[in-house]
């Protein structure tokens, strides 16, 4: 595969990511305030993340476990001591005056992920990615902005972080959230990271630059902050590079400075920060001595790792026998895979069946509705048991498509549906050939005509006859009765 | 190493007292570069020992950070309202401050 990033109007972009990711811990990084979302403001709080005078931050061990299982499921090397640092700034929704964060020693450095994607023409292509570094942090609260004055709650403040910093390796729009992707699904696979992206669990900040092709010093950047979809990300990143080339064809230059996607009107503003604001004089936080992990603990937490989103992939082709494809389409989303791989235990060992039924149906139920697979009102075990009735002739596949919407519509589970509509299959002959009787005294002009050697008029009785049976007759008998009478 | 003497200007006391959101009047700003010069002058003795092959330190307690269960405790919401409450202003269980659009995030 030999993929050339995409050139626009004799520019490439360099673009890094940073990513904030929300660790799903009971409770906080430093305190013991429960980490919850949706609650009403400032219920989640305590002394210690409201920054009362005297109070000391006490480090979560399993937010520290959560970092290291996501820094080795991006092949990022643990650091066995770490350092916490202060990151000075005033805003009224940092009660400390400073956030606590990781700087000079983060918990992990130099990972990669490989990325796959498509094109500029459609091309599947893989592209490795580096990771800088991956370092803790909490986060800050929420501020509300009304009319002549803000709210902040401090819900959020102190809510562990970790921010995912990759090399400037990205050279458009589409591998940036291939990357994205991977990433989001990754650390849900590891468990770490609820990713939803409306809660604000996974959030991105993207540095953009252009550069004539052929130039080799990185163009001046610019920092997109906070975008929250990934369809959103791809299209402030598109903006930005047009914009940038726009204002150097114009004679005028890039200015270093942090810019908001504004999505209803698809363009980035300029977010202008007061000067000084970037000196946020890091030093070591004197609270906390440093981090020190013990490497058997390390390996403990690796050897521990849930199956990542590859393996479990390769793992459905190998042992379940489903094609590549709809193995990396069913395990894109976890929840999905795990959706899956529930209705193939309830379905008799028939997962190629079940593979169709997820990638068609459920999926596209699920776009229709624009609902999650967690929403789905079909349970795993009923598209199993939907799947076991049409394997044993119970129900005919087109019968099996107007029970799926009712299941769908009702919750009901496939057997009920079936039963209280009379939709089982009918495998009586005497009934069968009552009706194929009745067809073909009703179309004498096609049974001369078949008679006659125009055979492929048997379509259009067993047609017939499936319209009077309303699908339930068995597809195979009918068939044949159908023959059988032609022929005497 | 010999250690030089070292200059805080006005412009590096301006910025200073700016990151530190600190008001202060010509007066004071005179008298906290003369001290500052003298705190980073007596810090700077370091500079004369010789650490060649020394681990830096980061920390000044030769220890490691304790870390706790993550277990949480939800306060009751009398007293999360009195931890609000302590503030100079708020308002519907929030707290009220001067409007802050832009800026840091």
């Amino acid at each position: 595969m030999n993929y050339q990033p995409p050139v626009y109007n004799g520019f490439e972009t360099v673009i890094g990511l940073e990513v904030h990711a929300q660790l799903s811990t009971n409770s906080k990084l430093f305190s013991s305030s429960p980490n919850s979302y949706g609650d009403a403001p400032n219920r989640n709080i305590n002394p210690v993340c409201t920054a009362q005078p005297g109070t000391l931050p006490v480090l979560n061990r399993k937010a520290v476990e959560f970092a290291v299982k996501a820094a080795l499921a991006t092949n990022c090397v643990v650091n066995p001591v770490s350092v916490f640092s202060r990151k000075n700034y005033f805003y009224p929704d940092l009660p400390k005056g400073y956030q606590i964060s990781q700087f000079d020693l983060p918990i992990a450095e130099h990972g990669k992920l490989e990325i796959e994607f498509e094109d500029q023409d459609g091309k599947p292509a893989t592209k490795e990615v580096g990771i800088t570094r991956i370092h803790m942090e909490e986060d800050a609260g929420k501020s509300a902005h009304m009319a002549g004055y803000s709210l902040v709650d401090l819900n959020r403040a102190g809510t562990p972080l970790i921010e995912i910093v990759s090399e400037p390796d990205f050279r458009s729009p589409f591998e940036a959230v291939a990357y994205l992707k991977k990433l989001h699904s990754i650390l849900q696979y590891a468990e770490v990271c609820d990713g939803n992206m409306q809660e604000g669990n996974f959030r991105c900040d993207a540095n953009i630059s252009v550069r004539p092709i052929g130039q080799k010093e990185l163009g001046t950047r610019a920092e997109i902050k906070n975008v929250n979809s990934f369809r959103f990300v791809e299209k402030a990143i598109e903006y930005e590079i047009y914009r940038q080339i726009g204002v150097l064809q114009g004679g005028g230059t890039v200015v270093q400075e942090t810019r908001l996607y504004d999505s209803a009107k698809n363009i980035t503003n300029s977010m202008r920060s007061k000067e000084d604001a970037m000196d946020y004089r890091y030093f070591s936080e004197p609270d906390l001595p440093p981090l020190r992990l013990d490497p058997e603990w390390i390996q403990e937490l690796s050897k521990a790792l849930p199956e990542r989103a590859d393996d479990k992939a390769k793992r459905f082709v190998a042992e379940l026998g489903i094609p590549e494809y709809d193995a990396k389409v069913i395990t894109g989303d976890k929840t999905l895979a795990s959706f899956y791989e529930e209705a193939v235990q309830y379905s008799e060992n028939s997962p190629k069946l079940v593979s169709n039924w997820v990638m068609g149906d459920i999926l596209r139920k699920l776009k229709e509705t624009e609902s999650e697979i967690a929403d789905s009102p079909i349970k795993a075990a009923d598209l199993g048991g939907l799947v076991v009735l049409i394997n044993g002739g119970k129900i005919s596949s087109k019968i099996a498509k107007t029970v799926f919407e009712d299941m769908w519509d009702t919750g009901k589970s496939p057997s009920v549906i079936v039963e209280e509509k009379g939709l089982t299959q009918v495998f009586d002959e005497g009934t069968i050939h009552k009706v194929v009787e009745a067809v073909i005294e009703a179309n004498p002009k096609q049974a001369e005509e078949y008679r006659g050697g125009k055979e492929k008029l048997l379509g259009f009785f067993v047609g017939q006859v499936m319209k009077e049976m309303k699908g339930k007759g068995n597809p195979e008998l009918i068939n044949k009765l159908i023959k059988e009478v032609l022929k005497s | 190493m010999a250690s030089e003497k070292l200059f805080i200007d006005r412009a590096l006391m301006d910025k200073t007292a700016r990151l530190a959101r600190l008001q202060l009047s010509d007066d004071e700003k005179n008298m906290y570069m003369r001290d500052l010069e003298k705190i980073l002058s007596y810090v700077d003795l370091l500079n004369q020992v010789n650490t060649d092959g020394v681990e830096p330190i980061v920390h000044g307690i030769p220890q490691e950070t304790r870390m706790r269960e993550d277990e949480p405790r939800a306060l009751e919401d009398k007293h999360t309202k009195e931890i609000v409450s302590c503030s100079s202003d708020a308002i519907y269980e929030q707290y009220r401050v001067p409007q802050v659009i832009g800026g840091e995030t």
